[in-house]
């Protein structure tokens, strides 16, 4: 049986609100389509051997967690860089900005960031918080929640969603997200996989195209319905 | 000039929060919000022009500030201390303002010795700026209505930006998010906690927690044990930062009996809550900070107290138990399920809400993920039953929790939650719902909905 390795990279401090859900998600649309998922909670000094796993996730912070996975995984950057365009990196709301060249902080320090993205992020003096829905060619309409006390700038990365409901990634224009195969970002955060299950199938097909295996399909019953209950109800 | 103008503008806005409220109670209104909404907009700074007594005490935190707000009441007011406190649950700056204004002469000063507010966290800032309030109750800040407050850091610097050393905080020791208020706060400090209990956890009960790391030092703090959530006794390796010994200790707590000893007296508990437990050692800290006599707190806590987070009705000879349930409150929520899981008969859950909050429209449902559901896989819950707008995002969060697909009800909008109740589950029903529901479902089964609910 083929096996996914999933490393949910500072779980205990990048979980601002339902973010570990998103591996619940992952594992349950894997294991549907009869793939063995191994996942493994790693954080702040923990040995980690970026080349084991196949996947890692990386959830939100405030911005006191955020500084402390910061100094952790700027030390990691090398081991990082080596391994990231074989794998596939998620990043959900304010971790995004590890992946860019810098941040900027309100009191103008500017943080170098992993570099693996050509983009940067700034703090912004107050925090940007709502509910979001987001346009995609890739799948349908993205529901979610953002919650994030920074924005991207000088993005030079395809984005994949035009906000509807919601702020882009620079507030001055519409559009969010950041879809590679080998990296996906948004400032959409919580629970985004179980709530999106369509968007987790576009994902899992990608990655099993990736190992030429055939994908069976999952169609989550309750995670659709409610899906549609919330996009009919917040048409209303 | 100047003065004479804005003493002009203060007394018209508490001659006009007055008039409103009596107009409100003339139409039989609930008048705690509006009369401070109109008020409050003519000019915002109102509350800061009123001439304060010598006690001015707000409670606040993430849960529990309703429950110590009036265990505090009620002692005072049963040993004849003349307290103005906010009866109603309305918390926000527009209900504080109503209050205020209702019980100041027209030229501004408050008419009796003790204000007591329980006062929502993000709204504290909003009404006072420093040097007014004399003592501060902090019961806890945790992870609560993002759509508000962002993140729980957001929350402390709210709270900390209106504090300077004249207030006297009581804080929770158990929570290390409070703890660290030590190396913020110039004024007096005093601590409270629980004592380990027999269901002390030695690993977290919960997943989500949200200090895991030392807020002073950033490095991973230990636990001797959870009482659950972040709440427990921690210390840091690697700094002096710890929970430590705390000025007043809740001891011998006995859930199932309902008791609890502080400073050797023991206390009955309104009910077997462990959060009911911190309300009474912050109420019981606090009291005694401001010199009520020990002997007088034990007795007012020992009398009958009429607030509760339960209710209970009947469905055709069944018990029928309403649990207040904060939505986007994991932890909160997370006790609601606690209790229920504890009682051993057979039993039915309903759940369910159609907005969020009452607050916001805003519907983030990121919270569902945060609170343990798999606490329901019990062989003695038969049926969980869902309702409301969000019916299946919560069948769905059962589902992962891996409850069986065969205990799981969702509840379509023609069909009626008593009746289904009725022919489709058994055993002992609690309901965890919102405002709303529970009102419409309460007048359901008083027969007041004629079947239409």
């Amino acid at each position: 049986m083929e096996t996914i390795k999933i490393a949910h990279l500072y779980y205990d401090l990048l979980n601002l609100y339902g973010e570990s859900a998103n591996i619940l998600s992952l594992k349950k649309h894997f294991e549907k389509n009869k793939i063995k998922v191994i996942t493994h909670f790693l954080s702040i000094d923990d040995e980690i051997d970026f080349n084991r796993y196949d996947i890692f996730y990386l959830g939100s912070g405030n911005l006191e967690t955020f500084l402390i996975v910061y100094a952790d995984i700027i030390k990691r950057k090398k081991e990082i860089k080596k391994v990231f365009k074989n794998k596939l990196f998620i990043a959900t709301g304010n971790s995004q900005i590890y992946f860019g060249k810098t941040f900027r902080t309100l009191d103008g320090k500017v943080l170098p960031m992993l570099d693996l993205l050509d983009f940067d992020s700034v703090e912004t003096d107050f925090q940007i918080v709502g509910e979001s829905i987001g346009k995609s060619d890739k799948t349908e309409p993205i529901i979610g929640f953002q919650n994030r006390f920074s924005v991207l700038k000088n993005i030079n990365e395809p984005r994949f969603i035009t906000m509807e409901v919601g702020t882009g990634s620079t507030i001055k224009d519409l559009e969010e997200g950041i879809f590679l195969p080998y990296y996906l970002g948004t400032y959409m955060l919580g629970p985004l996989f179980i709530r999106n299950p369509l968007f987790t199938e576009y994902i899992v097909k990608q990655e099993l195209e990736k190992r030429n295996i055939e994908y069976i399909g999952f169609h989550e019953e309750l995670a659709t319905k409610a899906y549609q209950n919330y996009l009919d109800n917040f048409e209303k | 000039m100047i003065l004479l103008v804005i003493n002009m503008i203060m007394m018209f806005q508490i001659i006009v929060n007055k008039f409103i409220t009596f107009i409100c109670k003339l139409f039989k209104r609930n008048g705690t919000v509006f009369p401070g909404s109109i008020s409050y907009n003519i000019n915002q700074k109102i509350l800061g022009k009123i001439r304060y007594p010598k006690y001015v005490i707000a409670v606040t935190g993430s849960s529990g500030k309703g429950t110590a707000t009036n265990l505090i009441a009620h002692t005072l007011k049963d040993h004849g201390y003349d307290v103005c406190y906010n009866e109603s649950d309305s918390n926000g700056i527009r209900a504080i303002t109503t209050l205020i204004l209702n019980n100041c002469t027209i030229f501004g000063k408050f008419k009796h010795d003790i204000l007591l507010m329980e006062i929502d966290e993000k709204h504290l800032h909003l009404a006072f700026t420093k040097n007014r309030m004399s003592h501060l109750v902090l019961t806890n800040i945790t992870r609560d209505q993002p759509v508000r407050n962002g993140s729980i850091d957001l929350v402390y610097n709210s709270i900390f930006d209106t504090l300077d050393k004249q207030t006297t905080l009581v804080i929770n020791a158990d929570d290390p998010g409070l703890k660290k208020c030590e190396k913020d706060h110039l004024g007096t400090i005093i601590t409270y906690g629980l004592a380990r209990t027999k269901d002390s956890y030695i690993k977290s009960d919960v997943k989500h927690i949200d200090y895991v790391y030392c807020p002073i030092c950033r490095r991973k703090l230990n636990y001797s044990f959870y009482h659950y959530g972040h709440f427990g006794n921690y210390f840091c390796k690697y700094c002096d930062f710890g929970r430590g010994n705390v000025n007043y200790e809740g001891t011998d707590i006995n859930l199932e009996h309902k008791v609890m000893k502080i400073e050797n007296h023991e206390v009955k508990l309104n009910e077997d809550f462990l959060y009911v437990a911190y309300a009474n050692v912050a109420a019981y800290a606090l009291l005694k900070t401001i010199g009520v006599k020990e002997e007088q707190i034990v007795e007012s806590f020992n009398k009958p107290i009429n607030f509760k987070r339960t209710i209970e009705y009947n469905l055709d000879n069944r018990k029928f138990m309403f649990l207040e349930s904060k939505n986007e409150n994991n932890l909160s929520y997370y006790q609601s399920l606690k209790f229920i899981t504890k009682k051993e008969e057979e039993k039915t859950i309903v759940l369910g809400f159609e907005n969020v909050s009452r607050r916001y429209k805003s519907n983030d449902l990121s919270w569902l993920w945060d609170i343990e559901f798999e606490l329901l896989n019990q062989n003695n819950i038969t049926d969980i039953v869902c309702i409301g707008k969000f019916k299946y995002d919560l069948a769905n969060r059962l589902d992962y929790a891996r409850i069986p697909k065969k205990k799981i009800h969702v509840l379509e909008e023609n069909e009626n939650l008593s009746t289904y109740l009725k022919n489709h589950t058994t055993g002992t029903i609690y309901a965890m719902l919102d405002f709303e529901m529970t009102i419409n479902l309460q007048k359901d089964l008083r027969g007041e909905n004629n079947g239409n609910n």
